[in-house]
């Protein structure tokens, strides 16, 4: 069986968006198998019918990483929460994993923060959006990218060459661990082109659909609820 | 022992003809940006800092730090034309997806049936047409759907509060 996993964890604000995003899923795809990681303080608080499962987890900045291995689809496609699915393509997407164990869309240069760790080293996978097949090697890499990740916020930490700034992105956890770790070992594939209208971001270029209506919109929950604060941040 | 710096560092011309550069001249420790103006050499003023500074540097080095100069501040120019476009379309993008956020906010779009026209809604390119497909399912839902969401005498309990009577002239 295959879905689509949420995992909405911290901040309240994730929660609605997630659940906002499922509502946009389930329009364009209405027999979407849908399990959503959320922390259990919130229950009540949420339509459950839309879930195929809920899974509790508790409030750690990436309990995402956490989530991923604990899929239970055979392939699963991992949705950010603050995203917006707009097209009935979205019911296709587990044929394009084809031999792949995962797939990626692109981060944009010209949109991301940091994408160049050196002259020959970029980050070019965007972890907002991905499909992934749950064999053990990929659940494997997803526990991987969890630990990779806390241990490299913590101070001690010693990222060098790469600097400083990037232990904050857990692309580039992905990126090390792929690069150094999994390398040959798992087979990393992208979204058809064009990529961009898998993971459509604000700033990205129009001209980067080439005439396609987008899929997902992904946008930037901070912004969009600067102005509605109702949720309490913790 | 510490080096001593340089007084003047990367000359380069603004106007070679009429003599006028820029530089980076030492002031205490640290070294401050400068505009050196002297004019024509026809009109024969002097300026001890041009003058200091032609003596370092010869007029191939300054032409050359002024072509270089030149590729930097194109490739700057190209750097803030393309965020300015990033910023562009963002706030497009955004404005957009703001208002199909708050569509679906509205109850009446929410709990619609219509599948069909939510589908538009979420779909539209433009906050044109988020617009009139918005008015289309809402006319819908009032008229065929959910007439409910008017009271029995026709109007809106949201948008047609009920107005007291006039007093009238004894």
């Amino acid at each position: 069986m295959n879905g689509y996993l949420y995992v909405a964890s911290r901040d309240e604000r994730y929660l609605k968006a997630a659940v906002q995003s499922a509502e946009s899923l389930l329009d364009f795809h209405p027999k979407a198998k849908i399990t959503l990681f959320t922390e259990e303080r919130w229950d009540g608080t949420y339509d459950r019918k839309l879930f195929d499962n809920i899974i509790y987890c508790d409030d750690h900045v990436r309990a995402k990483l956490w989530a991923l291995s604990r899929t239970p689809y055979d392939k699963t496609m991992y949705i950010d929460c603050d995203t917006y699915i707009q097209h009935e393509d979205i019911k296709k997407v587990f044929t394009f994993l084809g031999k792949n164990d995962i797939i990626f869309t692109r981060n944009r240069p010209y949109n991301a923060k940091i994408t160049k760790l050196s002259d020959t080293e970029e980050m070019i996978y965007h972890c907002g959006i991905f499909v992934y097949k749950k064999r053990p090697i990929v659940q494997d890499l997803m526990n991987d990218w969890f630990q990779q990740y806390c241990d490299q916020i913590r101070p001690e930490y010693d990222p060098s060459p790469y600097p400083r700034e990037v232990c904050k992105w857990d692309t580039f956890s992905m990126w090390y661990l792929l690069e150094k770790k999994y390398k040959d070992k798992i087979k990393v594939g992208d979204f058809p082109w064009p990529d961009a209208r898998w993971n459509f971001c604000m700033g990205q270029r129009p001209e980067e659909l080439s005439g396609m209506p987008i899929i997902i919109t992904h946008y930037t929950l901070n912004r969009v609820y600067k102005e509605k604060e109702s949720f309490q941040l913790r | 022992m510490t080096e001593e710096k340089a007084k003047y560092r990367n000359p380069r011309w603004i106007d070679k003809e009429n003599r006028s550069l820029f530089c980076e001249i030492l002031v205490g420790k640290n070294y401050r940006p400068a505009q050196i103006n002297v004019g024509n050499i026809a009109e024969g003023l002097v300026n001890e800092d041009f003058n200091a500074i032609m003596e370092i540097f010869t007029e191939e080095d300054i032409d050359e730090n002024t072509e270089k100069h030149k590729d930097v501040v194109a490739e700057q120019e190209e750097k803030d034309a393309e965020q300015r476009e990033v910023h562009r379309n963002r706030i497009m993008q955004e404005a957009l997806f703001d208002m199909k956020l708050e569509a679906f906010e509205i109850p009446a779009i929410k709990n619609s049936e219509d599948k069909r026209i939510k589908k538009l809604i979420r779909k539209a390119k433009t906050q044109l047409e988020v617009q009139a497909w918005v008015t289309t399912l809402l006319q819908a839902e009032a008229l065929y759907a959910t007439p409910n969401m008017f009271k029995p005498d026709g109007t809106h309990p949201e948008f047609a509060p009920d107005i007291p009577e006039p007093p009238t002239e004894p």
